[in-house]
C-alpha cells in the first residue's frame, strides 16, 4: 500500500479506473431512472382484473404462484442448486448430526423451548395467511428455517435426524411438487403451469406447503454447510454420527 | 422531486457504491457483502416501482413477487458463496483470491 503512484501501483490504478467507471455508470443509471418518470405503467390493473381466476386473494401471492409460476418454480431450482452445492462442498449427503452439546445455560434452554414451537406455529400461520394477506411460502419457510437453526445452535436435534434420502427429498420437494402439478395439469389439457381456476386455490396451497418445507430445510442445510466447525468437515456419506 | 425518484436514485447510488466495492476490495467477505448489497439495491428499486404503479392503494404485485423470489435467491446465493469462501480459506489459508490469475 506504500506506493501511491498509479503508474506503478496496480491496486491504485484499479481504484481510479473503477471510480471513473462507477461515476459513469451512476450517470447512465440515474438518467434511466429519471426517464422512468412518475407515471404508473405497471401490470397492476391486469393482475386485479384476473385475480378472481387465480385461486388466492392476495395479489403478490397470485403473481408468485399462478400468473408467474415459472419464475417461482425456477427460483426454487436455484435454492435446490445452492443447497446441493453447499452440501457437495463438504462431501456430505446428510446434515451432520448435532453433537450432544450441553445446554449453554438455563435461560437459552428455556427461551428456545418456548420460541421454537412459537416460530413454527408463526410460520404455518404466515403460510395460511398468504392467500389473502402478506405472507406465503417463502416467509413461512424463512421463519421455520430460523426456528430449526435456533434448535440446532442450542443443541437440540431437529433436521440433523433426516436420513440422506429424506434430506434429498426435502430439498427436492418444492421443485418436484411444482413439476408434478404442472405436468399433471399439462396432461389434463391445460398449458404448462396453468391452473384450472376452480381448483387453483387447493393446488396453490399444496405447492406452497412443499415450498415452505424446502425453503426451511435448504436454509438449515446452507447454514450448516457454511459453518466453521471443523468436526463437521469430512463427514462421510451415510454416516450420520459425529 | 417525487418520492419514487428519491428511492430510485438512492437505489442506483447504492448499486454503484457496491459495484465499486466489489471491484476494489480484495477480501472475499467484502466482495460477497458487496454482491449481496447490489441485490438489495435492485430490490429497493423494484419496491419503489411497485409503489409508483399502485392503483387505489394496491401496489403493483409483479415487482413485489420478483423481490420475494429475489430475496430467497440472494440469500441462498450468498450462503453458497460463503460456503465456497470458507472452503477456499480451509484449502489455502487465504482470504483473498491470488493475483496470479489476474484477479483482485
Amino acid at each position: 500500500m506504500g506506493n501511491r503512484d498509479p503508474l506503478t501501483d496496480p491496486g491504485m490504478l484499479v481504484r481510479i479506473l473503477s471510480s471513473v467507471f462507477s461515476v459513469a455508470l451512476l450517470a447512465v443509471l440515474a438518467f434511466a431512472v429519471l426517464d422512468l418518470g412518475d407515471e404508473p405503467t405497471g401490470l397492476t390493473s391486469n393482475v386485479m382484473e384476473r385475480i378472481d381466476e387465480s385461486g388466492v386473494a392476495h395479489p403478490p401471492t397470485a403473481v408468485l404462484l399462478n400468473f408467474r409460476a415459472y419464475d417461482t418454480w425456477l427460483e426454487v431450482a436455484v435454492l435446490l442448486l445452492a443447497a446441493w452445492g453447499a452440501l457437495a462442498l463438504r462431501q456430505a449427503t446428510r446434515l451432520p448430526e448435532q453433537p450432544a452439546a450441553r445446554s449453554p445455560g438455563p435461560v437459552l434452554d428455556w427461551l428456545v423451548r418456548i420460541l421454537a414451537p412459537l416460530a413454527i406455529v408463526t410460520g404455518v400461520y404466515l403460510l395460511w395467511r398468504g392467500t389473502d394477506a402478506p405472507g406465503g411460502a417463502f416467509q413461512a419457510g424463512a421463519v421455520i428455517g430460523a426456528a430449526l437453526v435456533l434448535l440446532r445452535l442450542s443443541g437440540y436435534r431437529s433436521v440433523g435426524l433426516l436420513s440422506a434420502f429424506w434430506l434429498r427429498g426435502s430439498l427436492l420437494a418444492g421443485f418436484a411438487g411444482f413439476l408434478v402439478v404442472a405436468t399433471a395439469l399439462f396432461l389434463a389439457g391445460w398449458s404448462f403451469l396453468e391452473y384450472p381456476p376452480e381448483r387453483a386455490g387447493l393446488l396453490i396451497v399444496i405447492v406452497e406447503l412443499l415450498i415452505t418445507w424446502t425453503v426451511a430445510v435448504s436454509f438449515v442445510a446452507l447454514f450448516v454447510a457454511a459453518r466453521p466447525d471443523p468436526d463437521d468437515l469430512g463427514e462421510e456419506s451415510g454416516g450420520g454420527h459425529v | 422531486m417525487s418520492l419514487f425518484l428519491i428511492y430510485a436514485l438512492a437505489a442506483t447510488g447504492l448499486f454503484v457504491i457496491c459495484l465499486h466495492g466489489l471491484i476494489t476490495r480484495a477480501h472475499l467477505l467484502r466482495k460477497i457483502l458487496a454482491l449481496n448489497m447490489m441485490g438489495s439495491s435492485v430490490f429497493l428499486l423494484l419496491i419503489a416501482i411497485a409503489w409508483r404503479n399502485r392503483i387505489d392503494g394496491v401496489a403493483d404485485p409483479v415487482p413485489q413477487a420478483m423481490v420475494l423470489t429475489g430475496i430467497v435467491v440472494a440469500v441462498s446465493a450468498t450462503a453458497f458463496a460463503l460456503a465456497l469462501a470458507r472452503r477456499y480459506h480451509a484449502e489455502t489459508g487465504e482470504t483473498e483470491l491470488s493475483d496470479e490469475d489476474g484477479s483482485t
